[in-house]
């Protein structure tokens, strides 16, 4: 993994551990060159988290699949990182340094988050293991961070035919709790858009994550597992 | 020029513009989003630069308000030219950007395409009386969705619905409401949609045409502007089409109504659709000053040079649709106003959601905002 050195100072400024980061002499052609995201579509489960975060990646309707704009992809890697599939990779910043860089966003501050909210959090529904969703069926479960949980999400989970959405929520008993419980509501108002609309119900677990701290999210799983939606 | 869009400029008449500009200066939008203009719109398209007119997103912020066609010295058809272009835009993948998520637009294409069974007469309580089948007809709309998608602001969607056929009942008529109707399809005529608004002016429609209605009365002025105007060119529907206000304006003379005092001071709000579309300005002003103790006042803009409510469609609401409807407040309080009605439900979902966005500032959010169904049918009793 090599980056050029401003950026090692300024990753370094921030605190990071830089276990990771290689090093790149100016000079460097490839010190110009920008990598493009690239999306594993045997992974990827159509949450769109992506789309909504980057301009440069759209969804594809005819070809049914995620796909990003290779021009104008600056290659930041957060869409990386935002994945819950863990079907985006980067090649500048691999799976283990968005790690590495979501430990401190999370663990910053003596163990509360060093984000004090969302809307600042660059990563939402980041810290999602490839491990625990692997153990997704891919297609059958939504995942969706809570604090951008929004009521039109029920609708599209339900008319793609995916019957449960679980709902990732690292703030509750932190300092953003109303965030939370606006993601309660708009998923229970799309519920009850979803009964008078008609058609099939779907299914939403909260599962309660902090960091890579997921103690809750295999027996939310599992509850998708035991009585698949 | 591409062969539709020449046929968009004759049918628009946009080959009369004579570039004077007075629609740009009259259009809300431009006059606080200085960056938009009607005239460009027309110039780049008249001139040969029809894709580039097509690719602005700015063809999407256009409120189709009319305000513009008002002011044309040429008679310029803007409204129609922005809705046609629209469609042919929409085919090659553009779109505006959907305010609340763009869930009214997937609730309509839901309609269209999924067939679902709808639960969504709920509302309908034991009081009110309504029928199966009959000549008057009641087109609820979105209504019953409208509850759910925007209680965090105050909008309660059914309770216009159940003050229109409390209205409807005073009068003795009690309509028929349809338990499988379907959204009118106007949200996605104006982003250029028209394969999905065909589905839906069908399955109206035919509906319709089984309750055996020979008159439909709608609370919601884009419902009516869509059943009236628009569902001609897809779909025969066959019968007179009115908005509660005219109905309540036609009826009130021969039914024996009282009203009740209300001792407040109301400024009407002239809806786009039901005013500088469909030239209805005075049935809704007859009815609210027929309420004992009102005092209707007018604001600075009324009657066709309205200012619109900030947003139609759902599509394009920015900084600039506020900026739109605080103007409109600010008029509403000039005028001395405690209390605005407007007869379309998403001039008040737009007007309360700016409400609920802003602090209080000078009294804003101290104006109540209602419906003309509900202020009529609260005031209105049987003899």
């Amino acid at each position: 993994m090599l980056v050029d050195a401003s950026a090692r100072e300024l990753l370094s400024g921030a605190g990071l551990d830089m276990r990771f980061l290689g090093t790149r002499e100016q000079g460097d052609p490839d010190a110009m060159r920008v990598y493009p995201a690239t999306v594993d579509r045997n992974l990827c489960s159509h949450c769109l988290a992506c789309v909504k975060l980057c301009p440069s990646i759209s969804w594809d309707s005819s070809k049914g699949q995620v796909v990003v704009n290779e021009v104008s992809c600056k290659g930041c890697g957060i869409c990386g990182a935002i994945c819950p599939a863990g079907a985006i990779s980067q090649r500048q910043f691999g799976t283990a340094v968005i790690f590495e860089i979501l430990d401190h966003i999370w663990d910053g501050n003596g163990g509360e988050p060093a984000v004090n909210s969302c809307s600042t959090c660059p990563m939402a529904v980041s810290s999602l293991h490839d491990d625990f969703m692997k153990e997704i069926p891919s297609g059958t479960v939504r995942v969706l961070c809570s604090g951008r949980a929004e009521t039109i999400h029920v609708l599209e989970t339900a008319r793609a035919g995916i019957g449960g959405m679980l709902l990732i929520d690292c703030f509750r008993d932190v300092k953003q709790k109303e965030r939370f419980e606006r993601g309660e509501r708009r998923i229970e108002q799309g519920a009850r858009l979803l009964k008078t609309l008609g058609g099939r119900q779907v299914r939403v677990e909260a599962a309660k994550i902090r960091g890579r701290n997921m103690d809750e999210l295999p027996a939310a799983l599992g509850r998708f597992r035991r009585d698949p939606p | 020029m591409r062969p539709e869009v020449e046929a968009i400029l004759k049918d628009t008449k946009a080959f009369l513009c004579l570039d004077c500009g007075k629609c740009t200066g009259s259009c809300p939008i431009a006059r606080i989003g200085i960056s938009y203009s009607p005239r460009l719109h027309i110039a780049r398209t008249v001139y040969g630069y029809e894709n580039e007119a097509m690719a602005d997103l700015d063809l999407w912020s256009c409120l189709t308000c009319g305000l513009c066609e008002v002011n044309c010295p040429s008679a310029v058809r803007f409204v129609s030219f922005i809705e046609q272009l629209r469609a042919v835009s929409a085919k090659e993948r553009r779109g505006g950007i959907c305010a609340h998520s763009g869930i009214t637009q997937l609730l309509a294409k839901s309609m269209a395409n999924d067939g679902h069974e709808q639960d969504r007469v709920g509302w309908v309580t034991d009081d009110l009386k309504t029928s199966e089948k009959g000549d008057v007809l009641y087109f609820v709309g979105c209504l019953p969705y409208f509850d759910t998608i925007f209680e965090n602001i105050g909008i309660e969607g059914t309770k216009i619905a159940k003050n229109t056929v409390g209205l409807l009942n005073k009068l003795g008529v009690s309509p028929v409401v349809m338990k499988d109707e379907v959204c009118c399809g106007h949200d996605l005529l104006w982003a250029g949609d028209l394969a999905n608004f065909e589905k839906l002016a069908r399955r109206n429609s035919e509906l319709i045409s089984q309750t055996g209605a020979k008159t439909i009365v709608t609370s919601c002025a884009e419902c009516l502007r869509t059943l009236r105007v628009d569902y001609p060119r897809f779909a025969k529907l066959g019968c007179e089409v009115k908005h509660i206000s005219e109905f309540v304006a036609e009826k009130k003379g021969t039914s024996p109504v009282a009203m009740s005092k209300l001792s407040q001071t109301v400024a009407y709000q002239d809806p786009c659709r039901l005013g500088r579309h469909l030239k209805i300005y005075e049935p809704p002003r007859q009815v609210l000053a027929a309420i004992p103790g009102i005092n209707l006042v007018e604001m600075s803009s009324n009657r066709e040079f309205a200012t619109c409510c900030g947003t139609t469609h759902f599509l394009n609401c920015t900084n600039v649709s506020e900026g739109i409807r605080r103007e409109r407040f600010d008029e509403a309080l000039a005028a001395g106003a405690d209390t605005m009605v407007t007869a379309c439900p998403k001039c008040q979902i737009h007007l309360k959601c700016s409400q609920s966005n802003r602090m209080n500032s000078d009294g804003v959010n101290s104006l109540r905002v209602t419906d003309f169904a509900t202020v009529v049918n609260e005031h209105m009793s049987a003899k």
